[in-house]
């Protein structure tokens, strides 16, 4: 059966926070590293990832490498549906860490 | 500086990374890894490479995935009539030509076959209880 969620690994939540960070604005790979802190290696998986589960839509840049001296870069954005299902996806995964921390936290008797 | 295609110890390393994807989805990540080792110096290039290679294993499960995604859902035939012990049930043909007769409708693979003729019983292999090659 196809997943219709991410795993909600630290690194992927790291992912989806910096493209929730502006929705509409296209990111390329190695920005999202820098962003992130993460290597390319790891961001890639994740973007394909995302991208088969169509929260994301990805584009060649539409300029001519030639005058711009370097070459054309692949763009990567949330849509609009899958802003949405990242902004749930990180309140579940927020919840649930809170959850556990809120388990392992020692109790302090007051009295 | 941003240079126009990386080094060749990082190219190498790309195009090496880029073998273990899938071959229609190469090219594509072979020029998005090139635009971004570009943009660093030749010596990072060399470490984002070796760490794209790093990642390739896991980029190739995430494209894995996609085919999964977007493979048309495959029909499961039942064991029975594999081995030809199809259930046979009869109803009215919907075909005009041919109204007034019946055909037979396997129930678990939807096998068609030629309906009994007129006043003729149906035989065990239509109940499909027949054994291949008898009856």
């Amino acid at each position: 059966m196809p997943r219709t969620l991410p795993r909600m690994t630290l690194t992927t939540q790291a992912v989806l926070r910096v493209l929730l960070d502006e929705p509409g604005k296209q990111h390329y790979g190695l920005e999202i590293g820098t962003a992130t802190g993460l290597p390319s290696g790891t961001v890639h998986p994740i973007l394909s990832r995302l991208e088969t589960l169509g929260w994301v839509d990805s584009s060649w840049e539409q300029v001519d490498p030639a005058q711009q001296g370097r070459p054309r870069r692949r763009y990567y954005r949330l849509n609009a549906s899958g802003a949405g299902m990242a902004r749930d996806a990180l309140a579940r995964a927020y919840q649930s860490r809170a959850r556990i921390v809120g388990r392992l936290r020692p109790v302090t008797e007051t009295t | 500086m941003i240079w126009l295609r990386p080094m060749a110890a990082a190219r190498y390393l790309v195009n090496v990374t880029v073998l273990v994807l899938p071959p229609d989805v190469r090219d594509r990540y072979r020029q998005e890894f090139y635009a971004e080792l570009c943009e660093l110096n030749a010596f990072w290039q060399v470490f984002a490479a070796a760490d794209l290679m790093r990642g390739s294993l896991a980029l190739r499960q995430a494209l894995r995935d996609r085919e999964v995604v977007s493979a048309p859902p495959v029909a499961v035939i039942d064991w029975r009539c594999r081995f030809g012990r199809h259930h046979y049930l009869s109803h009215p043909d919907d075909n005009p030509e041919v109204r007034g007769q019946s055909v037979l409708e396997c129930t678990r693979c939807g096998k068609h076959e030629d309906g009994p003729v007129a006043g003729k019983r149906l035989g065990p292999a239509a109940a499909g209880l027949a054994f291949p090659g008898i009856g």
